[in-house]
């Protein structure tokens, strides 16, 4: 039995599985060298490049960026990358800019852009991010647009897309529209979409901001009103409805750019995390029927140690020590730590920014990316951060703050202590730049989980992690009875000397999507002891002596599962 | 912690953050220091123009010019004109080059623009003039803000080995514990900043919210009720007072300081924005005053003279940041010098009504009917139909 059982395990069952693997030879963690090469030019991905239509004013969201990510359009079980473009104000430029770039994995390490033969290449508008869930049901993986404008919702008809926001309920907004993640809320096996507004901006409400007193610069969000988010429900039949005030979503303070998915009570609801920028984070704990409350502030996650509220953009949330218990990371401002905190009892958490020996190595950067993945394959979270500041020219009014930042690759001694790495390893997360989204997944099939960054007005990053010395296994999730792609079910793997845990999920980061694949790191390990797999609708199922190098499908079926 | 400090930087440049150093060492004559004394006198209540007019009789009369380039100096750093400040600080080097305090004042200068690395080096000069505490501690805060802890550290622990009870010190290696995650020897840091100078909030406030992070919210309650007291302002105290009471078991109360605590948190950021303000645009009155309107809204009565006086350094003839100002010298319990500005208001521009109507109103709190009815018949003089004026007077006569 697991120390960490699911609130309401209705069914147990005990299936002993051998699937043959690689050989592969132990390696001890403690001698794996990490190590990250730039393979974007290599890969197929140099000419892409995000723009945000910039040509003199200053608009607010030329500052923003966007996101991107790992999408399955075609279901080959390969990686695929889509990029949110950026986009060019109509008002400024004749110019058209592609919102999106849809690039297929070749399987080979290559990458071709399949952008129009996807039904992708005719949007234009002003995109920021995307999130990617079988919304339908059907076996495939849609995925959902966030823009300044109207956002997008496209169905994915056998790799080519439809958009058919227009009647599905969500195109009615027009907000400026961050992060969206979907989620199974109500745990109806259908997801719902909690879609993340920013500030209300248009070029008629723009406002003038200086850093020097005579020229024009960009603002920070103070200056502008947030929006509330928006929580639509699945209605099972392609449309969703606007329920943010039956939620339990209303009111909120707005400028929200993430969100990330949790259940840091174990009762087997996923509750939500949400990072917002100069306003205090919030957290969503489900009451149990798919409607919310916000206990942020009481539960100490909403501000720093002085009750100031951060500047939060990519968020995640994990378990990163042998406590057992959830921490939520928030990306923060520069002179802002990196927010950690970990749920203590109740509905209290503890802040361990400084604990975690994160905080004070995240003061000088500008966090927008943040995710926590297996970076060497030990068995721990580590946390990544692509950094990125918002002013150009800050270097020149901020001594020892620059526009273009080096990444952070924080690594875990597995009990929730973390060291940055990337000065000691250099290479390309090294490298300054204007990071923005974050996304990661094992695009190549190695085993190894690899980095894609973007900029804003400017390159995407395809970072291949070349540590492959350590062992793994890789689980896919599918299900009948919750919703299909197994979102929300949570995965415990246990080795001699590891207890894993993991979420099938959507969101975290900042507007990108991470595959949904989740990695074991297995280090020196054969195989993993023990998988506890914790359905959505509260089943449960135990696997036994699963050998590592391998990826295997589980597909929960009424009453029993299948594996492949 | 580490936002929080800045932001009061910004107003109290002499602060205990920000020693600048005052001497006047090098007083040439009697009459040059009697000025220099008075200028620093008008410098303290924020008297920006009065300081640099007794500096330019001090100047007149002085053998030795070093003394009054370096209370130039002080004068426009107060002002937030650095270019201005820093020329005279240099003047100062210039008359006499081994002069205390110059280096240092330059550094701080140069910290408050956020150059960190050229503050570290104005410090360097200082200390290899004169090794004392407070260019020590202030190199170390340099080094914080380049995110180079080591050498701060070492800097911090150099002004205590010269100054067994130097708080300030003591309290920067508090916050340098906290950020490291090293909460108890934080908290005995902060024990010793706070045991040193049990007045200070700042300390007691810190100490306090150490506490709390300690999961030993319950002993700071006390403390952090007497900070919210006396600083209605201050957002942290507030939230740490707020989760300190929550993890009591005291829900309800403390959700209602997590309330407030947001509030204030949201009026604190409309004045971290007008602070920002000021900063990209310097020779801007106005902003000032709104700053000061701001402030003063919040009950931060000190901070909000000082922004109103730079306003009227930069607008001198300004009669509405006059009223403003006599009006703060009322809600700081200060009626005389309230009254001076307002005769110095209608002295310069006798038909300004409203300011009749003010110092009559404060005359007659004062129970000085006679000059009560003698400012609002002012009023009718310029304005015989004013029926502000013509109310007051049929109460003052008892109609």
């Amino acid at each position: 039995m697991s120390p960490f059982p699911a609130g309401k395990i209705t069914v147990l069952i005990a299936v002993t599985i051998f699937i043959a693997c690689e050989n592969k030879q132990p390696v001890s963690a403690n001698t794996t060298q990490i190590n990250f090469t730039d393979v974007t030019a290599t890969a197929g991905l140099a000419n892409f490049r995000h723009v945000t239509g910039a040509v003199g004013d200053k608009w607010f969201p030329e500052s923003m960026g966007s996101g991107g990510g790992f999408i399955d359009y075609n279901g080959d079980g390969w990686s695929d990358i889509l990029l949110v473009g950026g986009g060019v104000w109509p008002e400024k430029s004749a110019a058209v800019a592609p919102a999106l770039f849809l690039y297929h994995n070749n399987q080979d390490g290559t990458f071709k852009n399949v952008t129009a033969a996807a039904g992708l290449a005719d949007l234009h508008t002003y995109g920021f991010g995307i999130t990617v869930a079988d919304y339908d049901n059907d076996d495939d993986q849609d995925f959902f647009f966030t823009t300044i404008w109207q956002n997008h919702l496209f169905r994915n008809d056998g790799g080519i897309f439809t958009d058919v926001s227009l009647g599905s309920g969500l195109e009615k907004d027009l907000l400026w529209s961050t992060t969206a993640i979907f989620f199974d809320a109500d745990q109806d096996g259908w997801v719902d979409l909690y879609v993340g507004s920013y500030v209300d901006w248009s070029p008629e409400k723009d406002i003038w901001c200086t850093l020097d007193g005579n020229t024009k610069n960009y603002c920070t969000p103070e200056l502008y009103n947030g929006v509330p988010s928006r929580f639509y429900s699945n209605n099972g039949d392609g449309t969703f409805t606007d329920k943010t005030e039956q939620a339990g979503f209303l009111p909120a303070p707005g400028k929200m750019l993430g969100a990330a998915v949790l259940d840091f009570n174990n009762d087997g609801w996923p509750d939500l995390a949400v990072a917002s920028d100069t306003q205090r984070d919030l957290l969503y704990v489900n009451n149990g029927n798919g409607t919310f409350k916000e206990i942020g502030a009481v539960s100490g996650m909403a501000y720093d140690e002085n009750g100031r509220a951060r500047a939060g953009m990519g968020i995640d949330a994990g378990v990163v020590d042998n406590s057992g218990k959830e921490t939520i990371f928030v990306g923060n401002f520069s002179k802002e730590m990196i927010s950690v905190f970990r749920h203590q009892s109740g509905d209290f958490f503890e802040d361990r920014a400084a604990l975690s020996k994160i905080g004070r190595p995240s003061l000088m950067t500008l966090t927008f990316g943040l995710f926590l993945f297996d970076a060497e394959l030990d068995g721990d979270l580590d946390l990544f951060t692509a950094n990125g500041h918002v002013q150009i020219g800050i270097e020149h009014t901020q001594d020892g703050i620059y526009y273009r930042e080096p990444s952070h690759l924080f690594l875990n001694d597995g009990d929730g202590h973390f060291a940055d790495i990337v000065p000691s390893i250099g290479g390309p997360l090294a490298q300054p730049i204007v990071g923005r989204g974050a996304a990661y997944s094992d695009y190549d099939k190695n085993g190894t989980l690899d980095i894609l960054v973007t900029e804003n007005d400017g390159p995407v990053h395809l970072f291949r992690n070349d540590n492959n010395e350590n062992n793994f296994l890789r689980v896919n999730v599918k299900s009948r009875a919750s919703a299909r792609v197994g979102l929300g079910t949570k995965l415990v793997g246990i080795t001699k000397n590891k207890h894993m845990v993991r979420r099938v999920k959507t969101g975290s980061s900042f507007m990108s999507h991470s595959e949904q694949t989740v990695t074991f790191g297995l280090g020196s390990e054969e195989a993993l002891d023990s998988l506890y797999v914790y359905w959505p609708n509260g089943s449960m199922e135990v696997f036994h002596n699963i050998n590592s190098g391998q990826e295997i499908n589980i597909t929960e079926e009424r009453g029993k599962s299948t594996v492949q | 912690m580490r936002r929080l400090i800045p932001l009061l930087l910004f107003l109290y440049c002499c602060s205990s953050n920000e020693k600048q150093v005052v001497d006047v060492s090098y007083s040439s004559n009697l009459r040059t220091s009697r000025f220099l004394l008075q200028g620093s006198d008008a410098l303290r209540q924020h008297n920006f123009i009065q300081a640099l007019t007794l500096a330019d009789s001090a100047d007149k009369y002085a053998t030795q010019k070093a003394d009054v380039h370096f209370f130039k100096g002080r004068v426009y750093s107060e002002l937030g004109r650095f270019a201005e400040a820093d020329q005279a600080y240099k003047n100062a080097l210039k008359a006499a080059p081994g002069y205390r305090g110059v280096w240092n004042n330059l550094g701080n200068n140069a910290y408050r623009q956020q150059n960190f690395s050229r503050a570290i080096d104005y410090y360097r000069q200082e200390i290899t003039q004169n090794q004392a505490p407070i260019p020590l501690r202030a190199l170390g805060r340099a080094f914080v803000e380049l995110g180079k802890t080591d050498s701060a550290r070492t800097y911090f622990q150099k002004a205590i080995d010269l100054d067994r009870n130097y708080a300030a010190a003591h309290f920067n290696l508090a916050q340098l514990e906290e950020d490291e995650g090293k909460l108890k020897q934080a908290l005995q840091y902060a024990g010793r900043a706070y045991g040193i100078e049990p007045d200070n909030l700042e300390y007691r406030y810190v100490y306090s919210t150490l506490l709390v992070q300690m999961d030993r919210g319950s002993e700071a309650i006390y403390n952090l009720r007497e900070i919210v007291k006396k600083w209605p302002w201050h957002h942290g105290a507030h939230y740490n007072l707020g989760r300190a009471l929550v993890k009591a078991g005291q829900k309800t109360n403390g959700e209602n300081y997590l309330e407030q605590a947001e509030q204030v948190r949201a009026t604190q950021a409309k004045i971290d924005h007008l602070e920002n303000t000021v900063r990209a645009l310097p020779d801007d009155p106005y902003s000032y005053a709104a700053l000061a309107f701001a402030l003063r809204k919040v009950g931060r009565y000190n901070d909000a003279m000082h922004s109103y006086k730079v306003a009227l350094y930069l607008e001198p003839d300004n009669f509405d940041i006059w009223n403003n100002v006599a009006n703060l010298y009322l809600l700081q319990g200060d009626t005389i010098t309230a009254l001076a500005t307002y005769n110095y208001i209608v002295y310069k521009n006798p038909t300004l009504t409203d300011i009749w109507l003010n110092m009559g109103v404060v005359h007659a709190l004062s129970n000085q009917k006679e000059k009560a009815r003698s400012a609002w018949e002012q009023v009718l003089t310029y304005q015989s139909d004013n029926a502000a004026a013509l109310n007051y007077l049929k109460k003052l006569n008892g109609n």
